[in-house]
């Protein structure tokens, strides 16, 4: 049987003169380790991190954020955007409107008639907006809104289904035209895969993509000429 | 099963059992005194800390004094987040005091403060309009350490008594607190929060920014310093978000990568304490067995939870007009149905109550694999330490049973389960249905309790409550969050709850810990042979029952009657 040292558990009946009965021997000790504690784990420990964040990860540590070429924020490449305009690719529905302020999901349960009246009524919505066919049937993201409101990604497919839509609002307005191929070849350029193979599922950044559509887009005129360009952050 | 997921499920638990063995032996000589590779660094900072702290060492205590010390340190830590919360505006570093909507009245700080000090972390507020930096940081983060150290200070202390063999002490409550942060969740979280953020969780204390995104449109981006909360929250077992939207927000789980992290940090602790067990009271079978009956609640609540989530509902199959329409409602596309099932079940099993998805929007019977959980008392893998001491009573309750079929004394580790034992086994296990199926009795009986009912109603609604008051019980801390759950009533009951799961447990197991310590050890033949596979299976047929007849009647007003509607029409 292996010797250990006083902080141990040996046994000690009868011979153990340290040994403490009393329930109550550590008020005092309690206060003060409290207090010793949270400002090693509450301040310190914070600290720590922030002080390695800066050197190492400076751009994530500020939350990832995207600046065009003036230097001013439009936007975090984590953080979902409402998009509504035809000539951009649209987000996944949002129980808050895409407020990065106030993040949630609709929590309506999955039985809920109230759910399954807004699930049929964005499905009409997303097919009239893109000239679907009645029965063309959605992947589950064009119903569904997200947990956090503010997902950023959408599936590839519901990217897909959205091309046709994009490539006409843009001739329309712009003058200019992407011809099917171009977008196909965007979406696929900007969908991310599994990480390692494995892990999550494949999806595209709709900020990210709609940022690389007007900066290919001559005429687009956003943000008085500034192109925008992404920080290199891990996604 | 698609094939993505099941890869998936497949890296989580092959991690989590090739970490059991090194970081089950390494909590063994950690909380032994034995020599680790990193005493030279430890050492120094440890005999600091005793030295301002006024702590003794070489006491030992009884389970009487080690509890006493459990409970003086849960109260000061509740007391001091209480003040710090409610005084949190005027304190320094509150950047984002501009973006708090809701304030902190003495019931919510109440509620708030107990919830974290019992590694519950229920939040009835949402955090980017509640919490100021500091509250998040010296409040929360600093919470979130504490009482898993402590949490994990008495299981192992659980440990000894079963491993003593006459002997009254237990170790010493202050020492093994110290350990626990200063050996294991400092250095892992130090870790662990940088890979976080080279993965996109921020660390920063500038205020919320606005924005005008690419339409034209102002939006308000809260981030702030999420990255500190945000590894402590899984590695504890505590669960409280930094954000409302808790794991789903991208802020917290950026990438399938960071969520993979995440549910490993919930699960490779409590996991592989019963390696610990086994080593400390060199039974090493003993250790696996319990490990085994964990993995196997484990696989089966993947697999239930990912059938059902998999295959949708009606409504969005009719939506969608596919004919497979996974439940992607409060889902990120980022996770997808295998990383929100994993992270679901990760988070129920190990008393944790982190999400990354809504469980409220999951499909009834997806919904109910984390309730039962719960419900199952969180024994696979449980809450750290809590979670080990929650199996070790099942398996004593087992062999009672199987003791009563064959006629013979029950025996665990070569001790004898006499009157003692049981009246506090008893306590123990009777605790959970008094105290949850009491409140949610009482919570559905008074309009009170269904005024939380805004947006669900009917049996979805009933289920919501009872939720509430098994995930408080369990210290877990998920919800069902379309249960406004910041009400006078809710915040007093649901603390009730938290603090009957925390102390009503712990003390009673510690008694039962010192109950088995300081009797003699006998060798005895015929006993029943409890590190055999078959046992396990017994083990996992008494949880199962167990949690059936306390709680079938209940359930089946719940997500049982919800599922049956739903696929019945």
């Amino acid at each position: 049987m292996p010797r250990r040292d006083a902080s141990g558990s040996e046994s000690n009946v009868g011979r153990d003169a340290a040994l403490d009965t009393q329930w109550r021997s550590g008020a005092l000790v309690a206060l003060r380790l409290t207090v010793l504690l949270v400002l090693v784990c509450g301040v310190g420990y914070p600290a720590l991190l922030y002080g390695a964040a800066r050197l190492a990860f400076p751009s994530q540590a500020e939350g990832s954020l995207l600046h065009d070429q003036c230097g001013r924020v439009i936007g975090s490449l984590l953080i979902g955007q409402l998009f509504e305009a035809p000539q951009y690719f649209h987000g996944r529905p949002s129980a808050v409107a895409y407020n990065a302020g106030s993040s949630g999901g609709s929590n309506l349960g999955s039985t809920n008639p109230v759910l399954a009246d807004s699930l049929a009524a964005r499905a009409i919505a997303f097919r009239e907006a893109n000239a679907l066919a009645r029965d063309r049937s959605l992947p589950p993201d064009v119903v569904t809104a997200s947990g956090s409101g503010i997902d950023p990604h959408v599936s590839p497919e519901m990217a897909n289904l959205q091309a046709t839509r994009v490539r006409r609002a843009r001739t329309r307005d712009r003058g200019v035209s992407f011809s099917a191929e171009q977008l196909q070849e965007l979406i696929a350029a900007h969908t991310l895969t599994r990480q390692a193979g494995i892990l999550g599922q494949p999806r595209v950044n709709v900020l990210e993509l709609n940022l690389a559509l007007d900066s290919l887009d001559s005429n687009a005129p956003i943000h008085f000429g500034c192109v925008p360009a992404a920080t290199g952050a891990q996604r | 099963m698609t094939s993505s997921g099941a890869l998936q499920y497949a890296l989580f638990l092959g991690a989590v059992t090739a970490l059991v063995r090194p970081l089950g032996a390494y909590h063994a000589r950690v909380f032994a005194g034995e020599h680790t590779w990193f005493d030279p660094v430890f050492l120094p900072l440890e005999r600091g800390i005793h030295r301002i702290a006024g702590i003794d060492a070489r006491r030992q205590m009884s389970w009487r004094s080690y509890a006493g010390a459990f409970v003086s340190f849960g109260g000061v830590g509740t007391l001091l987040l209480y003040v710090i919360l409610r005084v949190q505006v005027w304190l320094p570093l509150a950047a984002n005091v501009a973006g708090i909507t809701t304030p902190m009245t003495p019931d919510l700080a109440a509620n708030t403060a107990i919830s974290f000090a019992t590694t519950a972390t229920w939040q009835a507020y949402s955090g980017e309009t509640t919490m100021t930096y500091l509250s998040q940081l010296v409040g929360l983060t600093a919470q979130n350490f504490i009482a898993a150290a402590a949490g994990l200070a008495v299981g192992i202390a659980f440990i000894r008594g079963l491993a003593n063999e006459r002997s009254n002490s237990l170790g010493n409550f202050w020492v093994d607190v110290v350990r626990a942060l200063v050996w294991v969740l400092l250095p892992m979280s130090i870790i662990g929060g940088l890979v976080l953020i080279w993965q996109g969780v921020p660390m920063t204390i500038a205020p919320y920014l606005v924005v005008t995104t690419l339409e034209g449109s102002a939006q308000t981006i809260a981030a702030g310093p999420v990255a500190a909360l945000e590894f402590i929250k899984q590695l504890g077992t505590n669960g409280g978000g930094f954000f409302n939207a808790n794991g789903a927000h991208p802020f917290e789980t950026p990438s399938p990568l960071a969520n993979l992290l995440e549910l490993l940090a919930i699960a490779v602790l409590p996991a592989s304490l019963p390696y610990t067990f086994g080593r400390m009271t060199r039974r090493a079978r003993d250790g696996w067995v319990l490990y085994c009956v964990m993995v196997a609640l484990c696989i089966g609540a993947i697999v239930v939870a990912h059938r059902a989530e998999q295959r949708g509902t009606p409504a969005l199959m009719h939506a969608t007009g596919a004919a497979t329409a996974p439940n992607l409602e409060g889902k990120e596309v980022r996770f997808g149905i295998g990383g929100s099932v994993l992270a679901a079940v990760a988070t129920s099993i190990g008393a944790t109550g982190s999400t990354n998805a809504m469980h409220d929007s999951f499909t009834p019977l997806g919904g109910a694999v984390p309730f039962a959980n719960m419900l199952l008392g969180e024994i696979a893998f449980g809450g750290l330490g809590t979670g080990l001491i929650s199996i070790v009573l099942v398996a004593m309750l087992a062999l009672f049973i199987t003791g009563l079929m064959i006629g013979r004394t029950p025996e665990y580790l070569r001790k004898v389960i006499g009157p003692p034992e049981l009246k506090l086994m008893m306590w123990y296990l009777l605790a959970a249905p008094a105290v949850v199926l009491v409140l949610t009795a009482a919570a559905v009986a008074v309009p009170a309790g269904l005024a939380g009912l805004k947006w669900n109603g009917g049996m979805h609604g009933f289920t919501e409550i009872f939720f509430a008051y098994a995930s408080a019980f369990g210290n877990n801390g998920q919800s069902f969050a379309g249960q406004s759950a910041n009400t006078p009533f809710c915040n007093v009951t649901t603390a009730i709850a938290m603090m009957a799961g925390r102390f009503g447990l712990v003390i009673p197991a510690l008694a039962l810990a010192g109950q088995l310590g300081s009797a003699r050890t006998r060798v005895h033949e015929g006993a029943v042979p409890t590190a055999t596979m078959l046992f396990g299976g017994i083990v996992l047929a008494t949880a199962i029952v167990m949690g059936a007849l306390t709680y079938l009647p209940a359930f089946a007003l719940g997500p049982v009657s919800e599922h049956l509607s739903m696929r019945g029409r």
